[in-house]
């Protein structure tokens, strides 16, 4: 005797990046298919856009996401960049490795936010507290650096607003050193704990065909076998200057999203150290006062994936068209196949793994179809998904 | 197996011997960094009413008005930190550099009636002695007259105005004022471009 229940998930939440509605369809225990609904919470952006100065955009677009909050507008300024001949063309030296600086720290406080919060799905919440309390030097760093922790407001087509002072380089630097232990723990945690190992590992598996077949992009398609990054395949910043490595895991599912996440924390050290010693003395900003007519385009590795704005100029003061994908926006898709197929439990996490905005886990019902009654909320799902990991650690204890 | 359990007791026990890592917020006040984007004030003095930072503002946090009456002018500046997001574009184009500046206060949530969330300037207008048009604030013409120094008698109401602010010339020639006449003698006035151009090529 088996009925079908549908799992509602979502639609929206004030805090969301992307709001996502997921409608799970489960038999018993399993999960049988899902419904993905986007499109909630359309704020405008596009159009706002066009109603502000080139100079003015960057304020609005780092305001899409708090968590990626430089690589919209490092998407926008290089599509601005584009028209005028080029990133390197028009920015001055300096102005790149700064770039490269904050891109790469944003890169880390949001690969620790989305670890903390997997923590706390699978209820291991030291885990999450121990990343979060591990994310809050990276986000004085920025406060120190740009004048707050986020929001940064440092990109302007042409250059970077504010300069790295000299005096600020050894405290960056130092919080770096302190910072890479954490890093070793986190990894550590997931290498050994058999607990986390037990808990991810098989989950929500996305494999190398499913992954090119759903177009998913970032950590996610890396995490699968596909060897994408826009940072090496299409370069911006000072990043072909520095030494490093794009991280690619096989498996494809929680366990390697998570690993993959966690050794690209290691290369944004690195990278970021690599700026901090040859940034060159200089100009930080190139004044650019006209924009021509035309069309282009900015890519941006974001931390979850390729970000891209399109730029259309008609050589007046303001954008004519403003169009932006955001990386999430591929990557959501990818759940018809990575949550099928697995149990109601692993559901939440699942979702979740692809680094959405988690605020839509929040805020999700499980609705009998027969009686239409209202038999889970959001918060019972993580808790099914945490009591899953108290079961696994009770079996092996 | 044993390696992570060794690990977590090394941590348990050195969690057991630290102090708390939050810190204990409402009675130990926050200390922002020195280059914190806080709560934007204009200064009194140094700001010349130019309202650049209004054309700048992404967030159109900032607005002015201009009110003439009885042949005087005044600009009312005003910054809402309600609508304010705390971008520092109006800072980084204000002409003095310190006309608005952000401060490093940031806790500015009242549950007082929004409007007292703002803050207000007013600056004295500059009128055109003929037709009473707007033409700057006193302010932003002192300014400008002290920025550009000999360059200022290129001008004659520029010139006009500074040396009389100055102490060295007599102003107001209002009371021979005449209506849509603009004479040969108007042109020794502070005048608007169009009254000034009226005078140079009609009279």
């Amino acid at each position: 005797m088996s009925h079908k229940v549908i799992v509602p998930i979502g639609p929206y939440h004030p805090l969301q990046e992307e709001p996502e509605f997921f409608q799970l369809y489960v038999d018993g225990e399993k999960v049988v298919d899902i419904d993905i609904i986007i499109g909630y919470n359309h704020r405008g952006i596009e159009k706002l856009a066009e109603s502000k100065h080139y100079d003015q955009v960057p304020y609005l677009v780092e305001r899409i996401c708090g968590i990626c909050s430089s690589s919209h507008p490092y998407a926008y300024v290089l599509s601005v960049e584009d028209l005028l001949g080029g990133e390197s063309k028009v920015v001055p030296e300096r102005a790149l490795y700064i770039r490269t600086v904050i891109d790469e720290l944003q890169r880390i406080h949001s690969h620790l936010l989305w670890l903390g919060l997997v923590g706390h799905f699978i209820g291991y919440n030291t885990v999450w507290m121990w990343a979060w309390k591990n994310r809050e030097p990276v986000l004085d760093m920025f406060e120190m650096v740009t004048g707050n922790r986020n929001n940064y407001a440092m990109f302007k087509v042409g250059g970077v607003r504010r300069d790295i002072k000299d005096e600020d380089i050894p405290v960056l630097k130092k919080t770096l050193d302190e910072f890479t232990p954490a890093i070793d723990l986190f990894l550590g945690a997931i290498k050994d704990d058999p607990v986390i190992r037990g808990r991810l590992k098989g989950v929500g598996r996305l494999t190398r065909q499913q992954a090119i077949d759903w177009c998913v992009v970032g950590p996610t398609a890396r995490a699968s076998g596909i060897d994408i990054d826009i940072r090496r395949d299409e370069p911006y910043g000072a990043i072909t200057r520095l030494d490093w490595n794009v991280i690619i895991e096989k498996e494809g599912d929680i366990l390697a999203k998570t690993t993959a996440r966690i050794l690209e924390l290691y290369e944004c050290v690195r990278i970021i150290r690599q700026c901090l010693d040859k940034m060159p003395k200089g100009e930080i900003d190139s004044d650019v006062k006209d924009i021509p007519a035309g069309e282009g385009i900015g890519r941006v590795e974001a931390p979850r994936g390729e970000c891209i704005h399109f730029v259309k100029s008609d050589g007046t003061n303001r954008p004519q068209r403003l169009k932006i994908r955001a990386p999430s926006f591929t990557n959501v898709a990818s759940n018809k196949v990575g949550a099928v197929g697995g149990t109601i439990s692993d559901a939440a996490l699942t979702l979740a793994a692809v680094d959405p905005c988690y605020c839509c886990t929040e805020r999700l019902a499980v609705i009998d179809k027969s009686t239409n009654k209202k038999i889970m909320n959001g918060w019972d799902l993580v808790r099914l998904c945490q009591e899953k990991t108290m079961q696994i650690k009770e079996g092996r204890l | 197996m044993k390696y992570p359990k060794l690990r977590e007791l090394k941590e348990a026990v050195r969690s057991l011997f630290s102090r708390p890592y939050t810190n204990d917020f409402p009675r130990q006040p926050h200390k922002p960094f020195e280059r914190f984007r806080g709560k934007a004030q204009f200064s009194q003095e140094q700001c010349i009413g130019c309202t650049a930072c209004v054309q700048v503002c992404p967030a159109r946090a900032l607005e002015f008005q201009d009110e003439v009456a009885n042949g005087k002018g005044k600009r009312t500046l005003t910054i809402r930190w309600d609508i304010c997001i705390f971008c520092g574009q109006c800072q980084a184009n204000c002409p003095t550099e310190k006309g608005i500046t952000l401060g490093n206060e940031f806790e500015l949530s009242k549950t007082e009636e929004r409007n007292t969330m703002r803050q207000k300037i007013e600056k004295e207008l500059v009128l055109c002695e003929c037709c009473s048009e707007i033409i700057a604030p006193k302010d932003q013409i002192l300014w400008v007259a002290r920025k550009i120094g000999p360059l200022v008698f290129s001008n004659v109401s520029l010139m006009l105005f500074y040396l009389a602010n100055l102490g060295l010339s007599g102003t107001g020639h209002l009371q021979d004022k005449q209506e849509g006449e603009l004479k040969r003698a108007d042109r020794i006035k502070v005048l608007c471009p169009r009254c000034r151009r009226e005078a140079v090529l009609k009279s």
